[in-house]
């Protein structure tokens, strides 16, 4: 019998795209489960292969954007984060959520700031894959779309050359083909040195459906949408790892 | 005894914007400018360097933000600044999450805070012939701000 | 009382009520104690108040007062659309009891007769709700928020979706908002400063740039997807702007009934009561004049999307484990109207010590008739109220012991152990009936006659660069459509993402159908044949929703009336023939209403006097498509395609873009609309969709023909040849009419070459006609007629127009 692989997706008040990537989720093959910050502890992370943070407002983003839900995850988890990260657990930042990891220090040291034209920009993108380390997109070919929204979006370093450097080390996953926002070497998604924690602006649980698409005759031959394989992807990393696939901590 | 503040936030990466995008009708005169977010904290019971740290942690971003504490201002060469923020009894969002995640606090955090207020600074660059009215009438609105303007 | 009432016990020795001497004042005195109270009620219902309270042989207390204000202000009770209307025009005086009950309500109950199980409620619940499937049905509302976005447009927008969502939430026992639609009225952006005749009026860059950062702030925040709207650019709009927002839900079918019985207790959760609500309801019942930019600030409120979102994720979880009995929404008359509407036919307490103060001092009446935003209010069994106090921690929502449900039929409400207010519920909703005449004549009669031109190309690039057809992308980005990864058909679509659709379809969660959502309005028709508009707005509302992929069978509207002086004859009078037209309009499609609102007093006292602004009517509905396949774009698909059209077209060019932008001046006609034939049509149509003989659908609306064939092709799929050499007429119709002319009923579609023949079998005995063909030999829009040719025009250049229009301003 197919176990499937616990998925726990971080809910703060004004997260909202918890729904949606919740049935990404189990579609491709994990058993997600949405726990409110509220209720949260470390134990919870026991026996999940996959933590993520979805898209959103967390507490409405107001100093900015990712802020407040850091630190009150610092308060009600401590560094069970890292801890699971350690342990061999897979981390997945998506937009609000790439904002909130990239303050809790699991990915290289950079900030999500008010895009160039200082607009919320809700649109489609086009994405290029970095090297080979991402299990996120292994199934996924060179270049491919998907849809973004969010008004601080615009990737930046303290410095240019931090920027380049994370492009040199593959730390940036993946890049806009199109720099729509500004970002530093349109960096659009950011791991860390494993692969396992992974940050992205744009929304693949937008495009599980082919008919998620704007064009009604795209690419004819897929089955799923590039949102479908990214998620995929990461399922079938975990399941070929058994020895995380259920572990406890 | 209560001390006071002020912490102004500066964003290292906006670029300056031109002026006819916070006004209504084009601009004659070619004018650019920078917005920044001024907090002003009154406190008891702690020292300032508690107070800085929890506003460094809380308002500012050390990658993409400069923090410049102290009433004066912390850009330079301009002709004037417009300083706005919701007027009593106007909700302002912004505020209220800090407060909401100060007093949600386990322990107080070194001091005790009694006042906290925002206000947004507009500093305008350019041609010295420029008057503040278009900006205040065309940003600022009594049904909810206050504001005052700011010689250089 | 419950335990929370001591917590409040440091009380404050001022008496938070009082009685006021009411039974003995003259008529005057009464009037003037409405206009000191701000009560908006009138001489007649003061009268009249007066009278149930010399019945009871009291004075009233000024809280029963406040909740009597509001129950029966214009806001609440639509007391216009419910008055005795003399109506005069060429052909005599009639008499309407109730434009609501005659024409809109009076309209859907014979339609809901004829299509039993369809509608599963309207007009009584905060939305109506139509059947999606077996398990779920889905809903819509749509509330207009003028006057706050008129004084402060960020907050007004904000505050006006805020709303509408909690309308939504408090329908059935709380239906789940899947996306939102907003329609804005404003000036024109581009409008100089000295042209406004008033100070302190907000320049309409200023409305629009606030309205749409505050719609955006909102809805984005809240995770619903705002994926439909339009916008009306005229100088009528300039004092009185209008903002409609809308939104949708879904629900299981069993989750809508819900009723109110002895012993519930009644709850609110959300955010807290303050004096920042107080006197929104009646303050939306009179007009604007400069002063109320100064006087009338604490009406203006503004919204707190995370509060709403908690309380929204709050009562969604309570509905799905079976904890909620009844619920509603606390908008306009706040706690007052909220367990008025609760306890209307029950009766019960409500403790108002209990309610959670943002500051305090407030007195009774100020807590009972705040509408400080994001609160609900709802009726649960005492058993499940332990697990209801769990469900708001974890959701981080504050949740109060509001009240009980006691079968008196008693509306009592206690304040610091005293009775402040206590109403026989039946007497409250006893407002007098106004009496109103409305006139109507029409002047709009001429012809257009032959209208030449020294080159037609041109005439269609001034429309694609006017403020009418320009694309709206650049504000439609700043929504995010796509949340709850439901949209299939975006706002923006075709292959190059970023061509105009006729209306968003949403996968509904857990449903093989799907939901088509548009609106129309038409104001330009309705300042001169408002009968005309009318009808017409139905139909471009109804055929949007066909052309997407809905079923004409299984579509529900709703109506949403802006108007300025109700007291002015000719203005009530173009709504009553505006009321006719849609009432027909719908009689004819089998479509019923299932909501409505209405919004008086847009009108503005400038140094130039009074301006009114036209009479508004905004459709919007709701169809179901049946089957994923039926989801039909309106950008070109293929570069070998026909194009076709469905519909006759006409001669008159009153109302339309073409007609303005060449100044034909503002007395030609305006076309009729025959619904019953427009409904065999959109039948057809739907039967192609299911036999594959359609890629593409455009409606030809505002432009007319030249500017939907263009329109379908900024997808940068081909080019296309088109001849109108066969093109379906009515009489005599020139060049202008063919390209321009905005008469209703009409789509053009993309037929796929190899469906050729069968789509003209398909459409055999109807007005139908194959226009001409995309092209991969060229980028450009070719229409011939005869041997002339009308236009030969680049497509990307007529794209760059539309594209480019609004960007200098948003």
């Amino acid at each position: 019998m197919e176990e499937r692989p616990n998925a726990l997706l971080l809910k703060f008040p004004g997260t909202n795209c918890d729904g949606e990537t919740a049935r990404a989720l189990e579609t491709v093959g994990f058993a997600p489960r949405v726990v409110p910050i509220s209720t949260a502890t470390p134990d919870d992370l026991d026996g999940v292969s996959l933590v993520v943070l979805s898209g959103g407002f967390s507490y409405g983003d107001y100093v900015m954007a990712g802020r407040l839900a850091q630190l009150v995850t610092r308060q009600k988890l401590g560094d069970a984060l890292r801890r699971f990260r350690d342990r061999g657990g897979y981390l997945l930042g998506i937009c609000n959520g790439f904002q909130i990891l990239t303050k809790l220090d699991l990915l290289p040291h950079t900030s999500l700031v008010d895009t160039i034209s200082g607009r919320f920009q809700c649109t489609w993108v086009k994405l290029a894959k970095h090297g080979d380390r991402s299990p996120y997109l292994k199934l996924l070919p060179e270049e491919f779309e998907l849809p973004i929204a969010n008004a601080e979006g615009r990737l930046v370093t303290e410095t240019s050359e931090q920027a380049k450097a994370l492009v040199e080390q593959e730390f940036a996953a993946l890049t806009y083909v199109d720099n729509v926002n500004g970002s530093f070497e349109a960096i659009a998604a950011l791991q860390d040195e494993t692969g396992r924690v992974l940050g992205l602006m744009p929304h693949p649980e937008r495009f599980l459906y082919r008919r998620h698409h704007y064009d009604p005759d795209w690419n004819g031959d897929a089955e799923w949408g590039w949102g479908y394989y990214f998620f995929r992807s990461v399922y079938e990393a975990i399941v070929n790892e058994p020895a995380l696939a259920g572990a406890e901590a | 005894m209560t001390a006071t503040a002020t912490y102004e936030i500066v964003d290292r990466y906006k670029e300056p914007g031109d002026c006819s995008a916070l006004l209504y009708a084009p601009l004659d005169l070619t004018l650019t400018y920078r917005a920044t977010r001024r907090y002003t904290v009154a406190w008891t019971g702690g020292e300032q360097v508690a107070v800085d740290a929890f506003m460094r942690a809380t308002l500012l971003d050390g990658v993409s933000q400069e923090m410049h504490i102290g009433e004066d201002a912390a850009l330079s060469g301009y002709l004037f600044a417009l300083d706005y923020g919701m007027k009593p009894g106007a909700l302002d969002l912004e505020k209220e999450a800090v407060l909401a995640y100060y007093r949600g606090l386990a322990e107080e955090p070194g001091f005790h805070l009694e006042q906290f207020t925002l206000r947004h600074r507009i500093y305008i660059f350019g041609d010295a012939a420029a008057q503040p009215e278009r900006f205040v009438r065309d940003i600022c609105n009594p049904a909810i701000h206050t504001w005052n303007v700011i010689h250089a | 009382m419950p335990e929370a009432a001591s917590a409040t016990s440091i009380q404050p020795k001022k008496p938070t009520y009082q009685h006021i001497p009411f039974l003995h004042l003259t008529e005057a005195e009464l009037v003037d104690l409405s206009g000191r109270m701000k009560l908006s009620l009138s001489g007649e219902d003061m009268l009249a108040v007066q009278k149930i309270f010399q019945d009871w042989g009291r004075e009233p207390t000024d809280v029963e007062l406040e909740v009597i204000a509001q129950t029966w202000s214009e806001h609440c009770k639509h007391r216009i659309f419910g008055a005795t209307i003399e109506h005069t025009t060429a052909s005599g005086t009639e008499t309407i009891h109730s434009l609501f009950s005659t024409y809109i309500k009076g309209v859907s109950e014979r339609i809901m007769a004829r299509k039993p199980g369809f509608v599963l409620s309207a007009f009584h619940d905060n939305a109506g709700f139509i059947q999606l499937d077996e398990d779920k049905a889905v809903c819509l509302k749509v509330e207009t928020h003028n006057h706050p976005s008129a004084i402060e447009p960020y907050a007004g927008a904000n505050t006006g979706l805020g709303g509408v969502i909690r309308d939504i939430l408090g329908a059935g026992k709380g239906a789940k908002p899947i996306a939102s639609l907003d329609v804005f009225c404003f000036g024109a952006p581009d409008t100089k400063p000295e042209e406004i005749k008033a100070d302190d009026v907000i320049h309409p860059l200023g409305i629009m740039r606030g309205v749409v950062r505050g719609v955006r702030d909102y809805g984005n925040r809240m995770g619903i997807p705002t994926v439909s709207g339009a916008i009306q650019f005229d100088p009528a709009y300039i004092y009185n702007p209008l903002v409609f927002c809308g939104t949708a839900g879904v629900i299981p079918i069993p989750d809508i009934d819900k009723t109110m019985s002895n012993g519930l207790r009644v709850i609110a959760a959300g955010g807290r009561t303050g004096r920042d609500g107080l006197h929104g309801a009646t303050f939306s019942s009179a007009a604007l004049d400069t002063e109320s930019h100064e006087e009338d600030q604490q009406a203006v409120q503004i919204g707190n999307p995370i509060e709403e979102k908690k309380v929204s994720d709050f009562i969604l979880a309570a509905r799905e484990e079976g904890l909620i009995e009844f619920v509603t929404d606390c908008g306009a008359g706040g706690f007052s109207s909220a367990a008025g509407e609760m306890l209307s036919e029950c009766g019960g307490e409500i403790w108002l010590d209990n309610v959670p103060l943002k500051e305090p001092g407030l007195i009774s009446w100020e807590i009972f008739i705040s509408e400080s935003q994001e609160r609900m209010v709802l009726a649960v069994k005492e058993e499940s109220l332990p697990r209801l106090k769990e469900l708001a921690d974890i959701y981080e929502t504050e949740l109060t012991e509001l009240g009980v449900a006691d079968g008196s039929g008693i509306l009592k409400v206690l304040h610091h152990g005293e009775t402040v207010c206590e109403l026989d519920c039946a007497r409250l909703h006893t407002a007098p009936t106004k009496h109103l005449a409305s006139t109507f004549t029409l002047t709009a009669t001429e012809s257009a006659g032959a209208v030449t031109s020294a080159s037609w190309a041109e005439d269609l690039k001034a429309i694609f660069a006017d403020f009418a057809i320009v694309s709206r992308e650049p504000i439609i980005r700043e929504y995010d459509h796509e949340v709850q990864g439901n949209t299939v058909l975006k706002p923006l679509a075709g292959a190059a993402g970023d061509a105009p659709q006729d209306a968003a379809v949403m996968l509904i969660d857990g449903s093989e159908r799907l939901m088509a959502m548009s609106q129309s309005l038409l104001p330009e028709w309705g300042k001169t044949d408002p009968y005309a508009m009318g009808q017409a707005c139905m139909d471009e509302c109804f055929r949007q929703l066909v052309a997407a992929g809905a079923n004409p069978d299984k579509i529900a509207l709703l109506d949403n009336f802006c108007v300025g002086n109700p007291h002015d004859p000719a203005e009530l009078g173009a709504l009553v023939e505006s009321v006719k037209g849609l009432a027909d309009a719908a009689d004819a499609f089998n479509a019923p209403f299932v909501s409505g609102k209405d919004s008086f007093y847009n009108y503005f006292e400038t140094s130039e006097g009074p301006v009114s602004i036209p009479t508004t009517a905004l459709i919007s509905g709701i169809g179901i498509v049946e089957d994923a396949a039926h989801v039909t774009g309106a950008s070109l698909r293929r570069a070998d395609s026909y194009l076709a059209i469905l519909g006759t077209t006409d001669a008159a060019l009153g109302g339309s873009v073409f007609a303005r932008v060449r100044g034909l001046g503002d007395r030609l006609a305006v076309p009729g609309t025959d619904c019953a034939a427009a409904l065999d049509l959109y039948r057809r149509y739907h039967g192609a969709l299911g036999k594959g003989l359609i890629l593409a659908a455009h409606d030809v609306s505002e432009g007319g023909l030249a500017v939907a064939l263009a329109e379908m092709a900024f997808s940068g799929k081909a080019g296309l040849e088109i001849s109108l050499d066969n093109l379906p007429v009515n009489g005599e119709v020139g060049a202008a009419a063919r390209l321009f002319a905005e008469n209703s009923s009409r789509l053009v579609l993309e037929i796929p070459a190899e469906q050729l023949d069968a789509a003209t079998e398909h459409f055999s005995g109807v007005p139908f006609a194959i226009l001409g063909r995309a092209t991969g030999g060229h980028c450009d829009l070719r229409v011939e007629w005869g041997k002339e040719t009308l236009l030969h025009t680049s497509i990307s250049e007529l794209k760059s127009l539309w594209k480019n229009g609004l960007t200098p301003y948003y």
